[in-house]
């Protein structure tokens, strides 16, 4: 029996809970950032209890100790896929991330049209499939489908024939970060599978855990060049409550007036994103 | 080695063109024939599909032409009353035997023996498109005094139009024993009265789907010289068979046929084309999911796909296809959910 250490962030429970549905070889145990961090002389003590370490590679340079030789660890990207939710980014005040009516993710088109003095009525009417394509909301699914299947690659996990059943019948994506078990089940499988482990063949799933946090939606034209049906109902964190697109916006409108004009800022995946929609809604392109 | 198939393009490859493709990113159109320029007039007949293909294309800002306005009417009236669904007020065009048979009569060759039933409510309706007067007629010659009107909005479309965009429903038809004229539904389900001595059943085959289309494609080629066709087949099954057998054996049937005669036509006519809308909904690869729940009616995102495919090949510009590198990245590295969210997502 191999025991296992995931250290990972939010998807770290799908992925331990689905190694352990997987192979009747393993005992797992999930641990994310903050809880290792919390504890770091426990686990510190424990590192060679455990024969392998599964590690979201951008969480093992974070740690304020080393882990282990390389023999025993083993670095798993995550699931990052923003191509359902195009207008979603993550923003920037006084150097600190800000926190929206659904959590870290802001449209991009309201706070374009917030910083242009727009009204709420206004600001509905830009979302529509004329604005998306100004803006390039259908252009992201391709780059972001090889990056991701690339970098996976990189780290010896064959994702290709996974992502051809992901987005079949709906959205695979709660949110830019957060997939669906599913796909972190599959995950999972094709780790082990690269490192030579069988695993058993089951329809069982773990507990789908990230559906509790925000859930911004597909837009109902984005879903229709996706393929996914759509809607305009954003999810909030840790609430199984939807906001509608006209209540999103003013709890939107909101936050930003809590900030002086402009001192919003995109975070800088987001830059180019932000730029080319202030730039549609300023009607420049 | 080589072989007859070395250095044929991918999509002549199940495996590389359909099976190593995202359902939604499949698209089997290849090498449209023709262009559709923003500002040439598009016209459109044909089953319920027909009608999504309308609609969408009256949505992105097509030129969708429609001869047949009802221009004195309420918005809400002319809904009502099924004008602007199609090209003209002739409803839904199930057969290719009717096509032809609209055409005729709307160039004064051919005229029906029949020229109004009654309701059982005691209204009259049109035998050849019974249900876009909901409310019906007062009397034969109302019916007859609108069909005149509305034969001269489908002359006027047939002439003026500069693509023609036709999706074939289905082979089987009620005909009339009299004077041969088909109807799109059974006498005796909206109107008039169900007589077997009168009318007669009838499943067409190949050789009649294609000499109704070649006679249609010959007469509207000789009085509109620079008209297009686009033909499809609808992937919607059929509502009810006469024959003696299960209702999708004999969907299979008509749809074969249909697809078979488009295929003939198009090797024929070089300005004809054949657009895949049968394929792309109807497809293994896309495992039935461009259906609604009755397995019948497509929805939304099947029809958004076969309009997405329509736009890319068929439209010059304007297309969402195009994908740009210099996209979003997904998410930023180095930012990681919060401790309260993870908390909260540990389960």
């Amino acid at each position: 029996m191999e025991r296992w250490l995931i250290l990972s962030h939010c998807q770290t429970r799908g992925l331990a809970q689905s190694f352990s549905l997987l192979s009747s070889s393993l005992q797992v145990e999930a641990a994310d950032v903050y809880e290792i961090k919390s504890d770091a002389a426990a686990y510190i003590e424990r590192m060679s209890d455990f024969t392998r370490l599964v590690v979201h590679p951008d969480i093992a340079t974070m740690l304020e100790f080393d882990l282990p030789g390389a023999a025993n660890v083993s670095y798993l990207p995550p699931i990052e896929f923003g191509a359902y939710h195009p207008d979603m980014g993550y923003y920037r005040a006084n150097g600190e991330l800000i926190y929206g009516p659904i959590g870290l993710n802001q449209s991009s088109i309201a706070l374009a049209a917030w910083h242009e003095g727009l009204s709420p009525a206004d600001t509905r009417a830009l979302f529509n499939g004329y604005v998306y394509e100004r803006c390039g909301f259908y252009e992201d699914w391709v780059p972001q489908r090889d990056l991701m299947l690339e970098t996976f690659r990189s780290h010896g996990v064959e994702l290709d024939g996974a992502f051809q059943r992901w987005g079949r019948k709906r959205a695979f994506m709660y949110s830019m970060r957060h997939p669906r078990i599913e796909v972190l089940h599959d995950v999972a499988r094709q780790f082990l599978a690269s490192l030579g482990m069988e695993t058993r063949s089951t329809d069982l799933l773990p507990p789908d855990l990230l559906v509790n946090g925000s859930c911004p939606p597909v837009y109902d034209e984005i879903a229709d060049v996706l393929g996914v049906p759509g809607s305009y109902l954003f999810k909030k964190r840790y609430e199984y409550k939807y906001l509608d697109l006209d209540e999103f916006i003013c709890a939107s409108f909101e936050l930003f007036a809590r900030y002086p004009i402009g001192s919003i800022k995109p975070h800088p995946n987001f830059e180019a994103r932000y730029d080319r929609t202030l730039r549609v809604v300023r009607g420049e392109a | 080695m080589n072989n007859p198939y070395s250095g044929l393009p991918d999509y002549q490859f199940w495996r590389r063109s359909v099976a190593a493709v995202q359902t939604h990113l499949f698209d089997p159109t290849v090498n449209p024939r023709f262009r559709i320029d923003a500002d040439a007039k598009v016209a459109s007949a044909g089953s319920c599909f027909a009608q999504h293909i309308s609609r969408r294309l009256r949505g992105i800002g097509f030129n969708y032409y429609v001869a047949e306005t009802g221009e004195h009417l309420s918005p809400d009236e002319r809904l009502h009353r099924q004008y602007g669904i199609f090209s003209a007020r002739f409803g839904n065009v199930y057969t290719t035997a009717q096509l032809l048979q609209l055409f005729q009569e709307a160039f004064g060759e051919h005229v029906p023996a029949e020229t109004a039933w009654q309701r059982p409510d005691g209204r009259f309706i049109d035998p050849y498109r019974q249900q876009v007067e909901p409310d019906g007629f007062d009397c034969p010659e109302a019916v007859a005094r609108e069909r005149a009107r509305h034969l001269e909005a489908v002359r006027t479309m047939f002439l003026e139009a500069d693509i023609f965009i036709l999706t074939m429903g289905l082979t089987e038809a009620w005909r009339s024993r009299v004077d041969g004229s088909v109807f799109p539904m059974a006498p005796g389900v909206i109107g008039g009265r169900f007589d077997p001595d009168r009318y007669e059943p009838v499943n067409f085959g190949v050789e009649q789907v294609h000499g109704d289309l070649v006679r249609f494609l010959d007469r509207l080629k000789s009085v509109n010289p620079g008209i297009r066709v686009l033909l499809t087949v609808s992937p919607v099954p059929l509502l009810a068979t006469f024959e003696d057998r299960s209702v999708l054996c004999s969907t299979t049937y008509s749809k074969a046929v249909l697809r078979v005669a488009a295929d003939m036509i198009t090797r024929s006519y070089d300005w004809t084309d054949y657009f895949p809308s049968f394929e792309i909904i109807t497809g293994s690869y896309a495992g039935g999911l461009y259906y609604e729940d009755d397995y019948r009616e497509v929805n939304r995102v099947g029809v958004a796909h076969a309009m997405r495919c329509f736009l890319s090949n068929y439209v010059a510009a304007d297309s969402p296809k195009s994908a740009s590198p210099a996209a979003t990245k997904p998410a930023p590295s180095g930012i990681i959910c919060d401790e309260e969210m993870i908390a909260a997502l540990r389960g």
